[in-house]
């Protein structure tokens, strides 16, 4: 078939979505928002939404959404505000307008939120020296999120890195 | 609904199971015909079990064992190519030749129940828990899940599409690429001749219908998130009893070569072995 070239943004995320952390949600996603300090979009859309950031990501990874707030209804209907207030609800869709007005955003990509999400969860599971790869722990987490013990040691490792400040 | 153990019991009838085999030669891997198919070759199973192993009584680990995935690993020759050539034009030999290969398939299952006998470990359920065709009286629920839930997301976006005319077509077209995909390579993306064409119709940019395709699917996988966390995964059930692994069928399913990413509790042969291996079943598992 003609033109599969990178047409889709998230290949090969069209159906996953990201797995039950092993810790609380409300940890991974208050460091989530230490850790993308960096990045105003996350951290305006953890101010409104809390916890459910990472539902938040997973849906609309990728997107761009539009906080025009001078929208008529027919315009509104070619954006995903309607999804966003079915999903979330009134509330939130209030508090992503105070934040984000008149902005046009782009939502990270969902493949990249999967990974630092991911990383944060093995990060507050373990905390390794790499004698320590052959642990149930270590185990458990490669299994869960499909990845070798040499890569959970890697992900705390960049997880470290970014938390220290280098 | 009837159980395997139901169909066993039935009469063998030899002229139906030859036309059934002449249709699957017609209509390869097709689902009806290889239910059919099923249900009229299984009491010939009956008979085997009848006259070579009667010590094998209802309500035994062995039975149990039997009547579950015997059938699954003739479902996996069934949507073989071409295994049956060598039968289909005459009459006569489908009893015999499906007589050969339940024995064989029970004296498969008997050994492999004998060696978790010996290590005194306890049979792990067979697959056709989790994977099952429609005739099978268990989990119905893992079996919509598995089978169908591309066709159910599928179903379920097209009731959810807030656009009328020519953009509802267009969504449907991305979600029908999206989910199902099988005139498109099976690669299940979108592609760009086809969004090309379609930018000249619609008032919006393409990749906003797109986005709002993908969004839509997220938010329906996640009201199954649950159900989806609950099910049960390959080492769940038994770590590899028959040549192909549950997501391989689900694949061959789904038409696409992607890896079913959604389904979280199945994982790849590769994992299955490493989980294999940390549990203490290496060497078991390398042998078969």
């Amino acid at each position: 078939m003609l033109g599969h070239n990178s047409y889709q943004l998230d290949k090969n995320g069209v159906f996953s979505i990201i797995p039950s952390t092993f810790s609380r949600l409300e940890a991974v996603t208050e460091l989530l928002s230490i850790y993308m300090a960096s990045d105003p979009i996350i951290l305006g859309i953890y101010s409104s939404l809390g916890s459910r950031v990472v539902e938040f990501l997973n849906i609309f990874g990728g997107s761009y959404l539009d906080f025009n707030p001078n929208f008529n209804e027919e315009q509104l209907k070619y954006t995903l505000m309607p999804e966003i207030k079915f999903h979330f609800g009134d509330e939130v869709i209030d508090k992503l307008y105070k934040s984000f007005s008149g902005q046009v955003i782009k939502v990270p990509n969902s493949n990249t939120i999967k990974v630092i999400v991911r990383d944060i969860d093995i990060f507050l599971n373990v905390s390794i020296e790499k004698k320590q790869l052959k642990s149930p722990t270590v185990k458990k987490l490669a299994d869960h999120y499909k990845i070798t013990p040499q890569e959970v040691y890697w992900s705390v490792k960049r997880v470290r890195k970014v938390l220290s400040g280098g | 609904m009837q159980t395997y153990e139901a169909m066993m019991r039935k009469p063998y009838n030899n002229e139906l199971c030859t036309k059934l085999f002449r249709e699957l030669m017609t209509k390869p891997k097709d689902d009806e015909v290889i239910t059919e198919i099923l249900e009229a070759s299984l009491p010939v199973l009956g008979r085997v079990l009848q006259s070579n192993f009667r010590r094998i009584q209802p309500g035994t680990e062995e039975y149990e064992e039997v009547v579950s995935s015997v059938p699954l690993s003739f479902y996996l020759y069934l949507t073989n190519d071409k295994f049956y050539e060598k039968y289909y034009p005459s009459t006569e030999s489908h009893f015999s030749f499906l007589y050969g290969i339940f024995r064989y398939e029970i004296l498969n299952v008997l050994k492999r129940v004998k060696r978790f006998q010996r290590s005194d470990m306890d049979m792990p359920h067979s697959p056709v828990m989790a994977m099952n065709l429609s005739t099978a009286s268990v989990a119905i629920e893992y079996n919509t899940l598995l089978k169908e839930l591309p066709n159910f997301l599928y179903e379920e976006i097209k009731k959810r599409l807030r656009f009328t005319n020519e953009e509802n077509l267009i969504c449907e077209t991305i979600a029908y690429c999206m989910i199902l995909g099988p005139e498109f390579d099976g690669t299940s993306i979108v592609p760009r001749a086809l969004l090309n064409q379609v930018y000249e119709i619609g008032h919006e940019k393409v990749e906003f219908f797109e986005h709002y395709v993908r969004s839509n699917i997220y938010i329906i996988l996640f009201n199954y998130k649950k159900q989806i966390d609950l099910m049960p995964s390959i080492m769940d059930g038994a770590i590899n009893t028959a040549e192909y692994s549950v997501q391989e069928i689900f694949m061959e399913g789904m038409h696409s070569t992607k890896q079913p990413e959604f389904w979280v509790g199945v994982e790849s042969r590769e994992n299955d072995r490493r989980k294999a291996e940390s549990l203490g079943y290496g060497g078991w598992y390398a042998r078969t």
